[in-house]
């Protein structure tokens, strides 16, 4: 049973939005930084190491905020999170298999890129501190049924395909995660319900 | 067209109605087809043992193909505008927000599966015997209608489908008819259960080991349970009792019974002397054919037993087959739900078990201090929240540490207390053909037109007060979603499109799913339901119905009556 409404987004998240989305952009005058972006996309600017993994799709790049992404959505703490279940190669080997997938992620990571310079000035997403980062995956999360509707689209324009690679990131990453032995092992989860089956399933602790 | 040699039955559909006929007129040594819509389904198609079995929710496998599984093969009038005066039943979760937020309530949403077996291989196995005031709510409740059978003519019909599917459960129900002793033990309480039944006891309610045609001890060459929970996503160690491994395999061994799969009828045809003599379907590639038959036998469920009926028109007939009452499609009946998903504060592994291992039957019988009319039975079960992806999407908070958190806290801590009550009779509720939607055979599809009543809605609101007056008193620590009929649509249970009755006036049937109007032609599933039982659960009434109605086939047959 899946009762999600498609457009159930409250008032108070689209005030949120409009208000997280007024506030950062206008402080970066976007269609020079894009320009400047556009140039760089082949080679983004980043501090930060870039995972060296072989992957069949991603360029480290893309691997590596893909990663960053998932383990900010499935974190890591004292028990294993979406970097240790390998969330991103198990993307990597999906999207590999469907061009409308790989249009939308190397679309919606250069989005990601340009949010990045637009929302907080930083010449990378990979180089945005966490707290940055958080704060573009609430928006992304908070507006994805008006962003699933269109009405989204004049206001966010070019980040449209990052608010939505996010918000698939969110599905995916949750998907494979809690079907895999990792995230298993985090809830305490034994394993399909065929054949061992739950004999012991009468066998309470209370 | 091609034509197929004539047999003594030819019986649409093989499930709850169609499998137990095809098996008692088998063995009887009637020559039988079965013409069945969907495929046979094999354990490899179900997904219970893999991985990523929680990619495949229902309706996967049972995804109508022809399709792709994305299309509803039913229109609908407009949902009824919501009255607010009970919004207070609106759907929600704390990780969703609203279900609906929209001022009207949701399109009919048809639970069923197509394949040999029929719905009963997406059914949770219940096994539930109506009680006598069922068959009688007009004469002692004044509500509804009565039907033209009471419960002691069911009364053998139900021991002989108990016996032979090995019915388990317990014995001693205060709420029910002594009747004859289940031939299986009950199984055991899950933790889930026992945990939400101190709730039930601080109320003075009854919940009790539900009756269920899943194994509880090896039966019928078939193993016990192992309690893998996935009972509607498709059995793949045949516990469960669905028709495609119990009665259709005893049909088949008769040796006088075919089944085909595959198969999708689209008219029933009549001869000239006004009786039915086989029908027309669609074979594999969309292929035509005929198969003529003494004896036609409609068992598609009360939407498409009704369907197909109204798109049989002929000179004799131009209202539809067996409808010159007017009544084919009338009297429709869904199901009215309520359940509320709660969070305990100690792990009570609800994951684990049998999708509905208890009932309470306390409401089964309508009360007179209550403000509506009918009965209803409650419920415990984990429903869809069988494992931790189902737990993540549906009731955890969207992403990121909270989200981590409530996973590793609370994942086998939740379960639905819920509540299923019968919908009363009303003719404007009803099923018609929608001339301007095909399927894909280019069938005209069937139009469901369903509202609510005053008296559902205030069943729901009986419903949900006694839904939370049971989880507060059995101790959950939170309320993480509640949902029900009164914004959603969820049909489960559906019947009443070919009410039986005594008058052929007001009726479609007689007591034995005979027509009133073709005496070869008989319809056998849930269509011929007056009325719903309480909220109990229709298939074991329709093993039953199904065994009477071929006893008469027989008895008829031999005096040259059909």
């Amino acid at each position: 049973m899946d009762f999600r409404d498609s457009d159930s987004l409250t008032r108070r998240k689209f005030i949120h939005i409009v208000t997280s989305f007024s506030v950062l952009s206008s402080f970066f005058p976007s269609n020079y930084l894009f320009s400047l972006w556009a140039e760089e996309k082949e080679n983004p600017l980043s501090s930060q190491k870039l995972l060296k993994d072989k992957f069949e799709f991603f360029t480290p790049y893309q691997a590596t905020v893909v990663e960053q992404v998932t383990a900010l959505i499935i974190p890591s703490d004292d028990s294993p999170g979406a970097r240790e279940a390998g969330v991103v190669f198990e993307i990597d080997k999906t999207i590999v298999k469907n061009q409308m997938l790989k249009n939308s992620y190397a679309k919606g990571i250069e989005a990601l890129h340009l949010m990045a310079k637009q929302l907080a000035g930083k010449d990378s997403f990979l180089d945005l501190n966490q707290d940055e980062m958080m704060e573009i995956l609430n928006m992304a999360y908070a507006s994805e049924s008006l962003s699933s509707s269109g009405g989204v689209s004049n206001l966010y324009g070019t980040m449209l395909p990052g608010i939505l690679l996010i918000n698939h990131l969110i599905r995916e990453t949750i998907e494979i995660f809690y079907t895999s032995d990792a995230g298993w092992k985090v809830v305490g989860y034994q394993g399909p319900p065929q054949w061992k089956g739950n004999l012991d399933y009468d066998k309470c602790g209370f | 067209m091609s034509a197929s040699k004539e047999v003594d039955v030819c019986i649409v559909g093989s499930g709850a109605g169609g499998a137990p006929v095809a098996y008692a007129l088998g063995k009887a040594g009637f020559s039988v087809v079965v013409l069945e819509a969907g495929p046979r389904f094999t354990q490899k198609e179900y997904h219970l043992a893999q991985t990523d079995w929680e990619q495949y929710p229902y309706p996967e496998p049972f995804a109508e193909r022809e399709y792709g599984g994305k299309k509803d093969l039913y229109t609908y009038s407009q949902p009824e505008a919501l009255d607010p005066k009970y919004k207070k039943l609106r759907s929600w979760s704390k990780a969703q927000g609203n279900y609906n937020n929209s001022d009207r309530r949701r399109p009919p949403h048809v639970d069923r599966a197509k394949g040999v077996g029929g719905t009963t291989l997406h059914y949770q196995g219940e096994a539930h015997r109506f009680s006598p005031y069922g068959f009688k709510s007009k004469s002692l409740y004044g509500v509804g209608d009565d039907w033209p059978i009471n419960y002691k003519d069911l009364e053998p019909f139900y021991e002989k489908a108990e016996k032979l599917l090995g019915v388990t459960g317990l014995n001693g129900n205060p709420f029910k008819p002594p009747g004859g002793l289940f031939p299986n033990p009950p199984h055991g309480l899950s933790c889930a259960s026992e945990r939400v039944k101190v709730g039930f006891d601080k109320l003075g309610l009854h919940l009790w080991p539900n009756s269920l045609n899943i194994n509880s001890r090896p039966f019928g060459g078939r193993p016990a349970c192992n309690y893998c929970n996935g009972c509607f996503l498709g059995c793949m160690m045949k516990a469960k009792g669905s028709m495609d491994v119990t009665l259709i395999p005893k049909a088949e061994a008769t040796g006088n019974v075919e089944v085909r799969p595959d198969s999708v009828v689209r008219e029933i045809t009549v001869n000239k002397n006004g009786k039915v003599d086989g029908v027309i379907y669609f074979g594999s590639n969309k292929v035509e054919k005929i198969q003529n038959a003494k004896i036609v036998v409609v068992s598609a469920s009360a939407l498409e037993s009704s369907r197909l009926l109204l798109n049989s028109k002929s000179s004799q007939f131009p209202e539809g087959l067996a409808n010159n009452s007017g009544m084919v499609g009338k009297n429709f009946m869904e199901t009215v739900i309520y359940s509320n998903t709660v969070l305990f504060a100690e792990p009570i592994e609800s994951y684990k078990g049998l999708q509905i291992d208890s009932r309470a039957w306390d409401y089964n019988e309508p009360r007179k201090e209550n403000n509506f009319m009918g009965g209803l039975v409650l419920g415990v079960s984990a429903l869809d929240l069988l494992g931790p992806l189902s737990y993540a999407q549906k009731i955890a908070p969207g992403w990121g540490k909270e989200h981590k958190d409530f996973m590793q806290k609370y994942f086998g801590h939740a379960v639905n207390v819920f509540a299923i009550g019968e919908q009363l009779p009303r003719e404007e509720n009803m099923i018609t053909i929608d001339q301007e939607v095909r399927d894909y055979y280019g069938i005209p599809v069937a139009r469901i037109s369903t509202r609510l009543s005053d008296n559902d809605l205030e069943m729901l609101s009986f419903m949900q007060r006694k839904c939370n007056e049971i989880v507060e008193a059995a101790g959950a620590v939170d309320m993480v979603r509640q949902f029900g009929s009164y914004d959603l649509s969820m049909m489960s249970h559906m019947g009443g499109t070919c009410r039986m009755g005594s008058d052929p006036k007001t009726s479609v049937l007689n007591p034995y799913c005979q027509s009133h109007d073709v005496k070869n032609l008989f319809v056998i599933d849930s269509s011929c339901f007056v009325t719903q039982g309480g909220g109990d659960s229709p298939s074991l009434t329709i093993h039953a119905i199904a065994f009477r109605a071929a006893d008469f086939i027989i008895r008829e047959a031999k005096k040259g009556n059909l």
